[in-house]
């Protein structure tokens, strides 16, 4: 049998082994519980294991509900003031783009961004729930393709959430796209990833940069730059998409393809048509990181452009 | 002649309609990500949830894609101290299905993501769209997971097929 074959074999036994679960069935576990949820939180109401100790609490709890404006600050580490205050800065950028952009135009031209988060609530994790909209407010993730890193802070306003795919957070409503990526190899082409990858190292900032901007088949790629966030050098660049990928072969529903994130999360390496793609590189403590902000063809209008803007230039990296 | 009305899904007759329509879905993209056993248990548990915010559940977009979340959620809670890897019940002197004994142990060494995807994909015969949608992902992201296991377990298995 080949693989596949077992695969659906033991696809088969799952599902003819497992007994159904009904409706009854889910109503008396929720109800009494088979052991399982017999009492609930007096704090919160939620459903308490009578097995474990553990206070069950709504997944989304951690990332979706804004604490009120009562709750008490964290007596937590310095560091988590100094985030407070990051935060609080990057709101104020935020609610204030639109006013003190010269040519805005009116409120209903730009993507929701009021902030109603007091300052001070700590970041909250950005990739524990997924697929649920932010609450508006600063995120933070301390990993990037699974290599860990000093936090990284973001905060977002409304029309956000992250994805399943851990990495990368999106707004449908400006068709805007935020990755974090640390590429482990970098295609020549992006049109033609099977003709090989950059042949020289990506594993320094001015080597990724290279091989990022230096890619075949954009239509046009901007010089990059030096930047910096929070003392850590970067450099960043923007990158075009071709409007048509006819005769491009490097798989997936596009055939293009920028790099490799070492499957440990990037659907975001393939591309779609038009995409503009603001890149930022950066070397934290000798870790090469990789953020995008793309927007998507049809979603580039001064509004969109801004509103991607704002929560791409919100982010702000920890010192170790 | 007397018509049959079909419960919404915000009704509460809407949650019978709404299990009898996605329970087998979410137990299977569950069983991949957690085994057959476990599998089971977290999508009875995620429909728990479910018929205790039954209200909210019904608005959501993607209900049965959230309910994925909080049963993993919610597995990974219980057994946060304890078994970790997905248990795959296969190898010699099973009744069925048979499968190289290797199998069940290159399935665990997989990513979540990729057990996820190449399971529902190949094993549970979900098409790439399906897996996309139910996910909240991209169907390149489907693929590129699919693949990328399909080639870990040939290469585990020790073979090209």
């Amino acid at each position: 049998m080949t693989v596949e074959e077992q695969l659906r074999a033991l696809a088969r036994h799952a599902d003819e082994h497992q007994q159904v679960i009904t409706a009854a069935e889910i109503r008396q576990r929720a109800g009494h519980g088979f052991g399982q949820f017999t009492t609930r939180s007096p704090s919160n109401g939620y459903p308490v294991l009578a097995d474990m100790p553990v206070q069950f609490t709504e997944p989304e709890a951690f990332v979706l509900e804004a604490p009120s404006a009562n709750d008490e600050p964290p007596a937590g580490p310095r560091r988590l003031v100094m985030a407070g205050l990051l935060a609080a800065a990057a709101v104020v950028a935020i609610a204030l783009l639109p006013i003190l952009r010269d040519d805005a135009g009116s409120p209903a031209d730009h993507p929701p961004t009021t902030i109603t988060v007091p300052p001070t609530v700590p970041p909250r994790a950005l990739f524990v729930t997924a697929d649920e909209r932010f609450a508006p407010g600063t995120y933070s993730v301390d990993q990037v393709a699974g290599s860990p890193t000093p936090q990284i802070l973001v905060t977002v306003g409304e029309g956000w959430r992250n994805s399943l795919d851990e990495g990368a957070i999106r707004n449908d409503d400006i068709g805007g796209v935020i990755t974090f990526s640390s590429p482990v190899a970098v295609f020549a082409d992006a049109c033609h990833a099977d003709d090989g990858v950059y042949p020289g190292p990506i594993t320094s900032l001015d080597g990724l940069v290279a091989a990022l901007s230096e890619q075949g088949g954009w239509l046009d790629v901007t010089a990059p730059s030096d930047i910096s966030v929070d003392g850590y050098p970067g450099k960043t660049f923007q990158r075009t998409a071709p409007a048509s990928f006819a005769g491009c072969t490097s798989g997936g529903d596009t055939g293009f393809r920028s790099f490799d994130n070492g499957g440990r999360a990037g659907g975001w390496e393939f591309y779609e048509r038009g995409e503009i793609e603001t890149v930022r590189v950066f070397d934290v403590n000798g870790s090469i990181i990789m953020l995008t902000a793309k927007l998507k063809t049809g979603h580039q209008d001064a509004a969109a452009v801004d509103g991607l803007a704002a929560v791409f230039d919100s982010i702000r990296i920890e010192q170790a | 002649m007397r018509s049959v009305e079909t419960p919404s899904v915000s009704s509460p007759d809407g949650f019978e309609a709404f299990v009898a329509t996605h329970e087998r879905r979410l137990r299977q993209a569950l069983t991949a990500s957690f085994g057959i056993d476990r599998g089971r248990e977290a999508a009875a548990d995620a429909l728990a949830y479910a018929w205790e915010h039954w209200d909210r559940v019904a608005a959501m977009a993607n209900p049965a894609g959230y309910l994925f979340v909080v049963g993993r959620d919610r597995d990974r809670r219980r057994f946060r101290s304890r078994v970790t890897k997905p248990v795959f019940d296969v190898g010699p002197g099973r009744p069925e299905p048979w499968c190289e004994p290797a199998l069940a142990a290159q399935l665990a060494g997989l990513s979540d993501r990729e057990r996820v995807a190449v399971l529902l994909v190949n094993g549970f015969d979900w098409s790439l769209a399906e897996v996309a949608e139910f996910l909240g992902v991209s169907k390149s992201t489907v693929q590129t997971h699919a693949e990328r296991a399909m080639a870990k377990l040939r290469a585990g298995m020790g073979v090209t097929s």
